[in-house]
C-alpha cells in the first residue's frame, strides 16, 4: 500500500501558523466537495454499486444511494490531515499503514482491495484544483495582515 | 456490572482546548446527539471501541451456539444478519441510545429505558425482561465495549461542531 497523500506550493513566505491555517481550509474544503459527491477536479463521483447498495452495512450508516459522499462511518476523511508543513511546501493526506489510508487507496485508485485498480470505478478526491488554492492562499494572506 | 453510561465532560474539554471556546447548552445538546448518532452508527457496522479516544476494533464474533440461537428468531432485526456481531437482537438496545440529562454543563448519554419483551430467550436473558441499561452492561461484561468516542470520531464531532458553531460557520463559502 502506497501512501495516499499529496503536496501544494505555497508562498515562500508563509509562516508556520500561516502554513498551517492553509492546510486546515484545504481539508475542510477537500470535506466539503467530497460531501458534495465531487472529486479533485469537480467531476461527480461515478455511483455505488448494486451489491453496496443492498449490504446491511449501506442501509445500518443511514446511506442513499444518490448520495456518493465517501463517508459509511466517516472514518476516512476525518483521518486525513496536514502530514507536513514548511517553507513553500504543505503535504496533506493519511497517515501511513493505517486502515483509513488503505481505503483512501481503493477510492483513489478504484481498486477497492482488489491488487489493481479500475480508472472507471475510482472516486479521485484528494487534491486541489488550482482555483480554489489561489483562493484560500489569498483568505490567509489577508486575514493574517488584519 | 459495569454502568454503560458516559458522561461527554472530557468531549466538550478537548473542543473548547481545540477551538479555544466556550461551548453554550444549546451548543453542547446537538454536539452531544451528533456523538450519540456516530457511537450508534459505529456499533451497528459491527465496531467497538474500549476506552475513549482510543481505536475501534471489530467487536468480538458471536459464538457459535448463538448464532443459532439467532437463526430463523422472529425478534431478529432487520439491522442485522445471524452472523453479524453488532450488538443488535432486537435492535432496542442500540435505538434507546440518548442524551440522558444535560445539566450545568454536564451531558451524559447511554441507553435508557424498558424492553419490549422478545418471543425467544437466550441463556443470559431467560425469564426475565432486563432494562436496556442492563443489557448494554452485560455486552460490556462480555467483551464488547461499544458506549465510547474514538479517536477518528471526536474529529467529526471536532469538525460538527466548528462547523454549526465554531471559526468554520464564518468561512462556509470560502470552503465550498
Amino acid at each position: 500500500m502506497s501512501q495516499q497523500k499529496f503536496q501544494v506550493e505555497i508562498p515562500p513566505d508563509f509562516k508556520p501558523a500561516q502554513r498551517r491555517e492553509l492546510g486546515d481550509l484545504i481539508i475542510e474544503h477537500i470535506f466539503d466537495r467530497t460531501d458534495r459527491g465531487l472529486d479533485k477536479n469537480g467531476k461527480k463521483f461515478p455511483g455505488y454499486s448494486e451489491s453496496y447498495v443492498k449490504s446491511l452495512d449501506f442501509s445500518n450508516a443511514g446511506k442513499s444511494k444518490g448520495n456518493v459522499n465517501l463517508q459509511l462511518s466517516g472514518d476516512m476523511l476525518a483521518a486525513m490531515e496536514l502530514l507536513n508543513e514548511k517553507r513553500g511546501k504543505i503535504t496533506i493526506g493519511f497517515e501511513k499503514g493505517t486502515e483509513e489510508n488503505a481505503k483512501a487507496e481503493g477510492n483513489i485508485t478504484g481498486s477497492y482491495g482488489k491488487p489493481t485498480g479500475n480508472a472507471k470505478k475510482a472516486r479521485d478526491f484528494l487534491g486541489i484544483e488550482g482555483s480554489k488554492l489561489r483562493e484560500l492562499i489569498n483568505y490567509v494572506r489577508s486575514n493574517s495582515k488584519s | 456490572m459495569s454502568d454503560p453510561t458516559r458522561s461527554l465532560r472530557n468531549i466538550i474539554s478537548r473542543i473548547k482546548q481545540a477551538t479555544d471556546q466556550a461551548v453554550s447548552p444549546k451548543e453542547l445538546i446537538a454536539t452531544g446527539e451528533f456523538a450519540v448518532s456516530l457511537i450508534v452508527k459505529r456499533t451497528r457496522l459491527g465496531y467497538g471501541v474500549d476506552r475513549q479516544f482510543g481505536k475501534k476494533t471489530k467487536l468480538k464474533p458471536l459464538s457459535a451456539e448463538y448464532k443459532k440461537f439467532r437463526k430463523g428468531n422472529p425478534d431478529l432485526s432487520p439491522a442485522t444478519s445471524v452472523g453479524k456481531s453488532n450488538l443488535t437482537l432486537s435492535g432496542q438496545m442500540l435505538d434507546s441510545v440518548k442524551l440522558i440529562r444535560s445539566q450545568n454543563g454536564r451531558v451524559v448519554f447511554g441507553p435508557t429505558g424498558t424492553r419490549r419483551p422478545l418471543q425467544s430467550s437466550f441463556v443470559g436473558n431467560a425469564g426475565s425482561t432486563p432494562t436496556n441499561l442492563e443489557v448494554a452492561g452485560y455486552q460490556e461484561k462480555q467483551g464488547r465495549p461499544f458506549n465510547r468516542v474514538s479517536d477518528l470520531e471526536f474529529k467529526q464531532v471536532l469538525r460538527f461542531y466548528r462547523r454549526q458553531f465554531g471559526d468554520l460557520l464564518a468561512k462556509k463559502k470560502l470552503i465550498r
